[in-house]
């Protein structure tokens, strides 16, 4: 009886319920000034994730990933760069995660 | 259930974390992209102390520098700013990373009253007339 209720509190305690939010940024509101037609705004959403297990890893490059996927969805100027950083806990294990929102501005003939 | 003097055979698989480096991000941030991106730059700033122990954080004044010398007429945007710490053991590592891009924008053309009165000239320059 004891193990069932020392294992069913340690799965409690190590189960995936805690969310931590680190970090918010909103930056780069200010397009750079162009001549022509007017650009059309979209937005692109870039993604990247790190599984790490009893906290043992050697590395940030999920954060260079999700910057290398936001410029690969956009070949012209990218605004309104939205950064979100946070952590989910799980059991014996945490994974953080970097989520980047921004605004692509393609000229008016390639949006259409 | 396992009895105490057992789990001290489990003590080096808990330790394993210990001895194995962990880097975790602190902090993170974007400011806006190019659409020209052939010109990239980037600078490391880095910071180790025994124990964790840093007497200041001095290290982070030589990122700006650095990232001017790489740029020094241009504009730095595109800027991707890790700061990440890593810790092996007793030694404890901050750094932060600056990724972008140099961008040169072509110069406005000036006005032509400003172009007259900046003409090189071999009498004192005086002020122009308003009227």
């Amino acid at each position: 009886m004891r193990a069932i209720a020392f294992v069913g509190l340690l799965g409690l305690l190590g189960s995936g319920c805690t969310y931590s939010m680190h970090e918010y940024q909103a930056a780069g509101y200010a397009a750079a000034p162009v001549g022509g037609a007017p650009r059309q705004a979209e937005w692109v959403h870039a993604h990247g994730e790190q599984s790490v297990i009893l906290g043992v890893t050697d590395n940030t490059d999920y954060v260079d990933h999700a910057y290398a996927d936001l410029l690969d969805q956009c070949t012209g100027e990218v605004v309104g760069v939205n950064t979100r950083f946070s952590t989910s806990l799980g059991f014996l294990s945490y994974k953080n995660v970097v989520e980047m929102r921004a605004m692509c501005l393609r000229d008016g003939k390639a949006a259409k | 259930m396992m009895p105490i003097h057992r789990l001290h055979r489990l003590l080096p698989l808990l330790a394993l974390p210990l001895l194995a480096g962990c880097t975790a991000l602190q902090s993170v941030s974007v400011t806006q992209i190019p659409t020209d991106r052939s010109r990239p730059l980037r600078a490391e700033v880095t910071n180790t102390a025994l124990l964790g122990i840093h007497f200041d954080n001095d290290f982070l004044d030589d990122l700006t520098p650095e990232l001017m010398r790489q740029c020094p007429h241009g504009r730095i945007t595109g800027l991707l700013t890790k700061q990440e710490s890593s810790l092996y053991v007793i030694v404890a590592t901050r750094r932060v990373i600056a990724t972008g891009y140099r961008v040169y924008d072509q110069a406005p053309a000036a006005p032509a009253a400003s172009v007259a009165w900046a003409a090189p000239t071999s009498e004192p320059m005086s002020a122009p007339e308003v009227h």
